[in-house]
């Protein structure tokens, strides 16, 4: 906890695979990320060649100076004891998703309940790729999916190959835990 | 595109690795590829070598990006040494994209055991990747 | 007895006939004496839905109310006040007391202060049914069209810009006789209904009250829309807890104005909610005096015989 009052924090990029989580980092990251990518044997479940087995990491500085240490998880289910890992120590997570992924609701929740309890105060922000596709979930349906739970947390519509748009995720974030660092939560 | 080994190719391997097993102090051994699907396995079950298979492939994936990050080229195997035994997770094949872990309790003795691992490997790695 | 001054535009000619005849006809009978005027000095507009555009636009940005004369009788009426064609003299002098019961209830409108909240008090009323709503348009200061219909929001690509930027006025919505240009860019209403509240008047939005605290209930799509560190902060903190305006300023070290716009935004895109968990932009019920627009909709239930 203490994690969000130092000068250096972390914040946890997940969401299931495909949604570009290295993709992410690497477009915002100061320094070269670190990635852990092999090559994806089973092209069945998802068409992309190489898929993260270990954690991406990546770090950027902020206006005030803060560091802020990017740890990007793997999405498959399997590495589950990444997430957990990873998700220690968090002060925020970010989570990446494809509206076009017929799932992306449900892979919404799963990773809202495998990352929500590590981060105080419910610092979590929801960043969706490709809502301009025609059969793609806008973002409405994802804000709907947290209302429903009771969660305030901001959606986004995002590129994440666009450094600007991961940004715009970290800032909001970072807004997200000062709040509440300044304002407190409500009793 | 490497598919993963066919089913004639890993009943072969779960031989080799049945006869590797005999070694004294193995307590099991799981091949898997690097996106952490198990290949063929020994004397550990479907849940255990799924886990071993996931895990391991983080550990290799993270060795190999620690190899590179120190200048040392590229990731051969790691060890973890616990309580109880150890642990050792070795690279298969030419084209790297297969490793074997091997579970083994503290009657091991490493030396012996990272010998019999390497020729275990290298056996897998010519029937599986020449 | 209230004098009102109507004028018709743009209506066929034996419907014009037809109109003359029925003002006389209720003369006596109505809340209001009715004198027939030209456009610059009429208080109502009395105007066909297949007329000209650029006369209803001129006539927008007054605020002044429009009784809207339509053929149409399939689908969702596109204004507050409307009579199908052909109407009886019972129906006109029906919507004509509507009329003048608005007028008599709203405060004088003086051009100034009225229409800085024009397009956006516009805009709040057709929210609620902007998923069915037919097609209305409102023009900037600019003269750039802003159309309004079936769920989404229509603008010529050179606007776009400008509407993130919060560089434009807007006079209010009226009823559109045509559909959009095909040219148009589409965006999302409420992203729209932000941008119109980040863009109004620097006092607090006529239609929230200063003494009440707001949270924000739904983030806005800052992906879509954009967003400085100030409003983030803003957005942050109203999901923490409930704030007064005052005391939001306050702690946050930003001016009444931005906080004011802040409000306005998030309350147009349905996003705010008061502590005791209603949300702000509640449908209008009936009864209540609170501004012109939500008179205009009751006139139109009534008119419709729609329940609530």
């Amino acid at each position: 906890m203490s994690d969000v009052d130092a000068e250096e924090f972390k914040i946890v990029f997940t969401g299931p695979m495909g949604a570009g989580k290295t993709t992410a980092i690497a477009a915002i990251s100061e320094v070269e990320p670190v990635n852990t990518e092999v090559e994806n044997s089973d092209r069945v479940a998802n068409a992309k060649e190489s898929t993260t087995v270990g954690f991406d990491f990546g770090r950027i500085t902020l206006a005030d100076g803060s560091i802020v240490r990017l740890y990007g998880t793997p999405g498959q289910p399997r590495y589950r004891f990444m997430w957990d890992i990873l998700g220690r120590g968090a002060a925020g997570v970010i989570i990446l998703l494809d509206a076009s992924e017929p799932g992306a609701l449900v892979q919404l929740d799963v990773f809202v309940d495998a990352f929500l309890p590590h981060v105080v105060h419910g610092a979590l922000v929801v960043g969706v790729g490709r809502t301009d596709l025609p059969d793609s979930q806008g973002t409405d349906a994802f804000a709907a999916r947290l209302d429903a739970r009771g969660i305030v947390a901001p959606v986004l519509s995002v590129d994440v190959r666009r450094r600007a748009d991961v940004t715009m995720l970290v800032r909001t974030l970072v807004c997200i835990l000062a709040s509440h660092a300044t304002h407190g939560a409500v009793a | 595109m490497k598919a993963r080994p066919a089913r004639v190719s890993r009943e072969l391997a779960r031989k080799v690795l049945e006869g590797y097993g005999e070694v004294a102090g193995v307590q099991c051994a799981v091949l898997f590829s690097a996106d952490g699907f198990e290949i063929a396995s020994h004397a550990a079950d479907a849940a255990a070598s799924a886990r071993l298979a996931a895990i391991g492939s983080s550990l290799a994936a993270l060795g190999t990006a620690l190899s590179g990050e120190a200048g040392l080229g590229d990731f051969e195997r790691t060890t973890i040494e616990s309580d109880r035994g150890a642990v050792t997770i070795m690279r298969v094949g030419s084209s790297r994209s297969m490793s074997l872990a091997v579970v083994a309790g503290k009657d091991a003795v490493l030396g012996q055991l990272l010998w019999a691992t390497q020729r275990c490997c290298q056996a897998l790695g010519k029937l599986l990747d020449p | 007895m209230q004098i009102l001054k109507i004028c018709d535009l743009g209506l066929a000619a034996d419907t014009s006939h037809a109109f003359h005849s029925m003002l006389q006809i209720v003369a006596g009978r109505s809340k209001a004496r009715w004198r027939l005027a030209g456009v610059a000095e009429a208080d109502v507009l009395f105007a066909s839905s297949a007329g000209s555009d650029e006369a209803l636009a001129a006539w927008s940005g007054s605020g002044k109310p429009v009784v809207l004369v339509t053929d149409d009788r399939g689908s969702w009426p596109p204004a507050t006040f409307v009579l199908r064609h052909p109407f009886r003299v019972m129906q006109l002098l029906s919507v004509l007391d509507d009329v003048a019961d608005l007028l008599a209830a709203s405060p004088p409108r003086e051009r100034g202060n009225s229409s800085l909240w024009a397009g956006a008090e516009s805009l709040r009323a057709l929210m609620p049914q902007a998923g069915t709503l037919g097609w209305h348009v409102a023009r900037t200061s600019l003269g750039d069209e802003i159309w309004l219909g079936r769920g989404r929001v229509l603008v010529g690509a050179d606007l776009v810009a400008r509407l993130r930027h919060g560089d434009f006025e807007l006079a209010a919505f009226h009823p559109a006789g045509t559909a959009p240009p095909p040219t148009s860019v589409a965006l999302a209403v409420c992203d729209f209904a932000w941008q119109v509240g980040l863009a109004s008047a620097v006092n607090l939005a006529p239609w929230l009250d200063p003494a009440a605290a707001y949270r924000l209930r739904r983030w806005p799509d800052v992906g879509r829309l954009g967003a400085s560190t100030g409003l983030l902060e803003l957005c942050a903190m109203s999901t923490v807890r409930a704030w007064t305006p005052s005391a939001m300023a306050q702690a946050s070290g930003q001016s009444m104005a931005d906080v004011h716009r802040f409000l306005a935004a998030a309350s147009l895109a349905g996003l705010l909610a008061t502590n005791a968990g209603e949300p702000t932009q509640a449908a209008p019920t009936r009864g209540r005096l609170q501004g012109g627009w939500d008179r205009f909709l009751g006139g139109l239930r009534r008119h419709l015989g729609l329940a609530a």
